[in-house]
């Protein structure tokens, strides 16, 4: 196979995996933080 | 400005430095540096990968420090930097062992052999993923943080046998780049090669500090909950 490919492999997998990594982190944080703000509320109306 | 704003301010300043610094980093290792004689074109695969290696091996030292003031002072943040450090430095390690693989076939012959470097790269990353599953194993916060911090300290002496492992064995994995003569590298490769370095350092800082605000956000989320239940 054409040394070109390898090297279409290699940089196509990185950046695949890289992008997918930090979209994870960010699908993450956007649970998280309403995860969050949904807990403040629930506290806000039971102390109000 | 608040705590908040102020950590998304950095963030973003970070994300695109990082992004530009990336993009300038692909453009030198892929049109600007010339092409190696005998490899050809995929020994360009040679720039992201030492980058990565190194990306993770930091990483790995960053559990080591911050395991050490863990036990130390018991304060949770180093808990946090020593397992968000420990996942991207699992993350920059599976590229190594993706990316070395399919340098290695058109050159080697082979996508794997079992010579020192590669061994004990394996090895690391095996490691550290038991790293991993040892704090999903153990549900009490303090002991897992304990018991990690110290799986963290000793699975670290393995990183300088992975570095110097091209040093003390006899292995076909390429030389080290930095001898007494200095580094065995035209100055065309050496600056793709150190702007693939400086890149993926900043985008190793870009993911801990997004990892980190995660992990605050667990707690913070694990605070509440404790104090609407007890």
């Amino acid at each position: 196979m054409d040394k070109l490919f390898y090297l279409f492999l290699a940089y196509s997998i990185i950046w695949v995996l890289i992008f997918g990594y930090i979209l994870r982190l960010g699908k993450k944080q956007a649970k998280l933080q309403k995860e969050l703000e949904l807990f403040k509320e629930v506290i806000n109306s039971k102390s109000s | 400005m608040t705590e908040n704003t102020r950590t998304s301010l950095i963030e973003k300043v970070l994300a695109w430095s990082t992004f530009l610094t990336v993009f300038v980093a692909l453009y030198l290792a892929l049109v600007y540096a010339p092409t190696e004689k005998t490899m050809g074109d995929v020994q360009r695969i040679f720039y992201f990968h030492v980058a990565s290696a190194w990306v993770g091996m930091m990483a790995f030292l960053v559990v080591f420090v911050a395991s050490i003031a863990y036990l130390l002072t018991r304060q949770a943040n180093w808990d946090i930097y020593a397992y968000t450090s420990a996942e991207i430095g699992v993350f920059f390690t599976t590229i190594v062992l993706i990316t070395g693989p399919i340098w290695a076939k058109p050159i080697w012959n082979t996508w794997w052999t079992w010579d020192p470097r590669l061994t004990t790269t394996l090895i690391l990353w095996f490691l550290y993923l038991a790293y991993g599953k040892i704090r999903l194993a153990i549900g009490e916060e303090e002991k897992k943080a304990r018991l990690a911090a110290v799986f963290g300290i000793l699975a670290f002496a393995v990183v300088p046998v992975d570095f110097f492992a091209i040093r003390w064995w006899r292995t076909m994995h390429p030389g080290a780049l930095v001898t007494s003569n200095g580094i065995a590298l035209a100055p065309d490769m050496m600056l793709a090669f150190f702007a693939s370095l400086f890149a993926f350092t900043l985008l190793y800082c870009y993911l801990m500090m997004r990892s980190v605000r995660i992990e605050r956000i667990k707690a913070e989320i694990r605070l509440l909950k404790e104090g609407m239940f007890n």
